[in-house]
């Protein structure tokens, strides 16, 4: 089996629902062989796919490695506070340490001991709270940063002793809140097109405006005022309130947003609680719609956490039920749902109902991964084409947060 | 060690001097007739304060040398005793918490003259708004609380007493001043006056706090990018005075009244030590407690104390310095009851019984973001009751206890929750013994069941995306200790003992996939460990002092990624050393503290650096004056107690104390 993939046009992972966009030139095909004999590669890992799993647990956190061949964990990078996210540019991963932590580590898939650099990304401010890194070159990427106005470009090739060398510019998005962030909390590139999701939070974090996508040429890094604003905005004005993912799907051409509503009960927002949904946005037009609406307080199947589009037909929801009154926990159900149509499925996904459920992805091999946390952490993984849980768990060390597949091809030789 | 029946020091030295007489006068029949005048003073009256000679479990004294020390504070003198941990956030009058064996500062009680100061609204004492100057002694008790302290905790307790007037009148100045742009004022006078006693004593700390580190900008991968710099926005002013009078009715009876305050404003150091950053955090404190003594009536000796402690504090970070929202959090609370205490003194032991009445109160509001504001209200009883038992030879003492104590809540406020009430009652049996082998040798050994009731932040609490439960019950503790002393004479004693214990329904805050934390009963942790501690000093004036204490702390949880792991914050080895030669004119004394294999966190991958501190000093004596100069940590290691909140390295202090 071939995998194809351009480093060049990969599309990191975005933010708490840690959406995979399939939006490479190519198609991802089965793994390579899991036959022990398969060759070593120059990189020291032998040759196949392999997940880079940013989990945390008890205080702490790290990425851990994994190889698919036998779904074994072969190595664990350093370890950092909790609030991590991981992306990749193809052929290396990048640790998105987020709150407290506010920096971007760079590591090879080979070494889990040395990082190839590791830099700020707080600058002048503080607790810039990176969310997310979209690659657009080999040596160009954006920084989302959810504490800040200003969103980083870097040059995500330089070396350990080139901090001079890492911000190369700044893009700015003060225009879109008044509290000094309008809480930037993901991206995906289309394109020449840098589309940036905003959850616009006001000083007390309540969702009291609706959520945002800003959009930024990235060969002039200048905004497009692309019409769909309000209130003099160049963005896109969403419907739906405190928007926690953004994902684009080349098979489809359209990019989907998921807004939680007032998942949080913030008493500083009126109306319905349920105020969230799945829209679509058409990256050329920029036209914006409705795909799938959250229901209200007396007819819902809960709150959108998050969303993950797998192909035209197949999307998976995670809903999550209203904190008890009394404890304020809540738990998680998955559904599946329609992309094109609209329509969630009648039935929840088996085994996954009233649980605990915290992140999606799409692995090389088209199969979902479903993030379980808590006591015994690991990952569901679920055919789409059948809707059912297949294969073993995968445990984890600590609870997984996020996932990305880079695959360590065989060498030239063979 | 058969505590003597209840009488006046005059009738004893009465005895004595009879005693003496009757052998003279049997030894030699030609003696001149003596007459013997009984006029000795009163001794004071202590009824109520803790009678070390009945309690079982391990107790230890902080020397009163270290007492005087100005160059450290309370949370310092505590943190090199075997068995306590003490973590400070930053440097002079930072908030500062105790642990003992393990148990969290939450479940370690602290006392002021026997009244319990942690509450509903404060779980864990900060050490750094109770100041050295007011204090006669400092009490540390590991594993079991005595009676007299009423409702001990999970770890143990903390008892401070207060100044108290002596016979003879003294008046102290002191002032000095050190690293880190450090002044210090102290002057104290105490006295008495026929039946009447008093002490009064002021104090005022300053303290820039700007002592210089590695600040390694969030990179701990990347050393190219750290700087040294001057920690910002950590200066700190203190006030303090304490006022004591107590006034003699009779041989028998007294009462005493204690009025304290501390006032402190501290600034808060930002995560990555923003120079802009202006969050402060200011705290009023005042303990007011009446306690009146009345010993021999029918055999009893009683006490009653009335108390009221206010704890307000202020929390300002209108500019977001430190927060993600802006926040100008005001906590008001007051804690008023009264607490009773009786013994009765027989033949072969004593029955002792306290009981306590309290009504906390706590009114917590931000201006800002006031859908958070709540108040809740309090009602505790607690009693105890014990019987110390001695032998016929009274070398073995047997004190079976057993402990009630019940809580009512109220929460009241504008939140997301109704208004809403809880209450929960708690009964538990303690038991502890004590054989004095020999002259030399003896043994203790105590078990006993111990509960830390939720703190109102625990409960009731909501700030950001953390959710109180106000179903949470209170944790348990079932604590174990066996020992030994070895003394064989009075210039060395070997300490050792064995502890243990049990700790469940312990409150920790879970996380749910959307990031909404919550309060439940949910952690359990086993502690096994070791204490050691050795004294010794010789005749020509060298003291030697060597702690020791092994643990393994570790939790018990289904969470995978933390069962078994060591305890955040707990090392599983801490040993401390000194040794001072005292001559009439001076004193020189070295000390070394060591803490090893500590963690941050509960999964146990962020290690804390291995700490080896030590410090010299030098105390010189003239007339009516002291000087005294300290170095602390001579080898400017910079610790963090809490995962990137750097303390001071190396620092000088210089101090004169002027006595009259």
């Amino acid at each position: 089996m071939t995998l194809i993939f351009n480093p060049a046009k990969w599309h990191s992972r975005n933010s708490l629902s840690s959406l995979l966009v399939v939006g490479t030139l190519g198609f991802l095909s089965a793994c390579s062989s899991s036959d022990d004999s398969a060759p070593a590669t120059d990189t020291g890992l032998a040759a196949g796919q392999y997940a880079f799993v940013a989990a945390a647990a008890g205080g702490a956190g790290h990425i851990e490695r994994y190889s698919l061949a036998d779904n074994t964990q072969n190595g664990t990078y350093p370890s950092t506070l909790t609030d991590l996210r991981i992306a990749t540019d193809g052929s290396s991963i990048y640790e998105i340490g987020r709150f407290n932590i506010d920096t971007l580590t760079k590591y090879d898939i080979n070494d889990t001991s040395t990082p190839l650099f590791q830099y700020s990304v707080n600058g002048d401010e503080t607790q810039a709270n990176p969310y997310e890194v979209i690659f657009v070159s080999d040596t160009k990427a954006y920084v989302i940063r959810y504490g800040s106005p200003k969103i980083w470009i870097i040059d995500p090739s330089v070396g350990a002793m080139s901090e001079s060398e890492f911000k190369t510019g700044e893009l700015d998005l003060a225009a879109y809140d008044t509290t000094g962030a309008p809480n930037a909390s993901g991206a995906v590139l289309v394109g020449d097109k840098l589309f940036v999701l905003m959850e616009r939070l006001d000083a007390s974090f309540a969702p009291s405006m609706v959520g945002y996508v800003a959009v930024f040429d990235t060969t002039t890094d200048e905004q497009i005022t692309t019409g769909k604003g309000t209130d003099g905005l160049p963005g896109i004005a969403l419907s739906t309130l405190n928007p926690s993912t953004i994902q684009y799907l080349e098979a489809s051409d359209e990019i989907y947003v998921t807004g939680r509503g007032n998942v949080f009960a913030s008493p500083g927002v009126t109306g319905d609680l349920y105020q969230g949904g799945i829209e679509t946005i058409d990256p050329t037009t920029y036209a914006i719609e409705m795909l799938l609406d959250d229901g209200t307080e007396t007819e819902n199947n809960g709150f959108f956490s998050s969303a993950l589009v797998v192909s035209p037909s197949v999307g998976y929801l995670i809903t999550n039920t209203a904190p008890d009154p009394t404890t304020f926990e809540s738990f998680d159900t998955l559904r599946s749902f329609n992309p094109t149509t609209g329509i969630l499925a009648a039935e929840p996904v088996a085994g996954l109902v009233d649980t605990k459920v915290s992140n999606l992805h799409v692995a090389p091999d088209g199969l979902v991964w479903v993030g379980i946390p808590g006591d015994a952490p690991g990952f569901n993984i679920i055919d789409p084409s059948t809707n059912m849980i297949v294969g073993e768990f995968l445990a984890t060390t600590l609870a997984p947060l996020d996932v990305v597949f880079v695959e360590v091809p065989a060498t030239a030789a063979e | 060690m058969v505590k003597a029946v209840s009488t006046t020091s005059s009738q004893i030295t009465l005895l004595a001097t009879l005693l003496s007489a009757s052998m003279l006068l049997w030894a030699d029949d030609t003696l001149e007739t003596i007459n013997v005048t009984a006029d000795a003073e009163e001794s004071p009256i202590t009824t109520g304060e803790v009678e070390h000679s009945e309690f079982t479990g391990v107790h230890k004294s902080i020397d009163k040398d270290q007492l005087k020390r100005r160059d450290v504070a309370l949370a310092d003198l505590l943190a090199v005793e075997a068995g306590v941990q003490v973590r400070q956030v930053g440097g002079i009058g930072s908030f500062a918490s105790v642990s003992i064996r393990a148990a969290n500062s939450n479940q370690t009680a602290v006392y002021l003259d026997g009244v319990k100061l942690n509450s509903g609204s404060r779980a864990s004492i900060d050490l750094s708004v109770l100041e050295l100057l007011n204090v006669e002694s400092v009490d540390i008790y590991r594993g079991s609380s005595p009676l007299q302290l009423g409702h001990g905790s999970i770890g143990g307790a903390v008892n401070l007493t207060s100044l108290t007037a002596k016979d003879k009148p003294s008046t102290r100045v002191l002032f000095g001043g050190g690293s880190f742009s450090t002044r210090r004022l102290q002057a104290s006078h105490q006295s008495r006056i026929g039946r009447w006693g008093v002490v009064g004593a002021i104090g005022k700390l300053n303290s820039e706090n700007d002592f210089r580190f590695v600040d390694g900008n969030g990179t701990p991968l990347n050393a190219l990018d750290d700087t040294r710099q001057p920690r910002h926005n950590a200066a700190v002013e203190q006030n303090a005075a304490l006022l004591r009078t107590s006034y003699r009715w009779n041989a028998d009876s007294d009462t005493k009244v204690l009025f304290q305050v501390n006032n402190k404003d501290l600034g808060v150091p930002e995560w990555r030590n923003a120079e802009d950053n202006n969050a402060s955090y200011a705290t009023d404190d005042q303990q007011l407690q009446l306690t009146h003594s009345i010993n021999d009536v029918g055999n009893w000796n009683s006490s009653l104390t009335f108390f009221q402690h206010d704890a307000d504090s202020h929390f300002d970070d209108r500019e977001k310095g430190v927060s993600l929202a802006e926040r100008d959090s005001y906590s008001d609370s007051t804690t008023r009851g009264s607490k009773f205490y009786a013994e009765r003194i027989g033949e072969r032991g004593t029955l002792g019984i306290t009981g306590e009445l309290r009504k906390e109160e706590l009114a917590s509001r931000d201006e800002i973001l006031d859908f958070e504001n709540y108040a809740v209200e309090r009602d505790a009883l607690s009693a105890a009751v014990q019987y110390a038992w001695f032998n016929q030879r009274g070398n073995l003492l047997i004190t079976p206890s057993i402990n009630y104590q019940s809580i009512s809540d109220q929460y009241k406020g504008i939140t997301r929750r109704n208004e809403t009430t809880q209450s929960n009652q708690k009964v538990s049996p303690q038991l502890g013994a004590l054989l004095e082998v020999n002259s030399r040798w003896s043994v203790r050994a105590n078990v006993g069941q111990y509960y830390r009731e939720p703190a109102f932040y625990e409960l009731f609490g909501s700030r950001g995306l953390i959710r109180g439960n106000e179903n949470l019950r209170p944790e348990s503790g079932t604590n174990a200790d066996i020992g030994f002393s070895y003394q064989p004479s009075s210039n060395w004693k070997l300490d050792a003992t064995l502890f243990a214990s049990d700790r469940t329904d312990l409150i920790t805050t879970v996380y749910d996939t959307i990031g909404l934390g919550y309060t439940v009963n949910a952690g359990h942790a086993r502690v096994l460990g070791l204490e050691l501690e050795h004294q010794w000093r010789s005749a020509n004036g060298l003291t030697a002092q060597v702690n020791l204490t092994v643990q393994d702390a570790i939790n018990l949880s289904n969470n995978q990624a933390i069962n078994k792991n060591t305890l955040p914050g707990e090392a599983a080895m801490s040993g401390f050393a000194r040794i001072a030669y005292k001559q009439p004119r001076y004193r020189v004394w070295a000390e070394a503290e060591v803490k090893t294999d500590r963690f941050y966190d509960e999964a146990n991958l962020l290690p804390a650096k291995d700490t080896f501190l030590q410090n010299i000093g030098l105390d010189w004596y003239w007339q009516n004056a002291q000087t005294s100069l300290a170095i602390n940590n001579i080898g400017n290691d910079i610790v963090e107690d809490f995962n990137g909140f750097p303390r001071p390295g190396r620092a000088f202090f210089l101090t004169t104390t002027l006595n009259f």
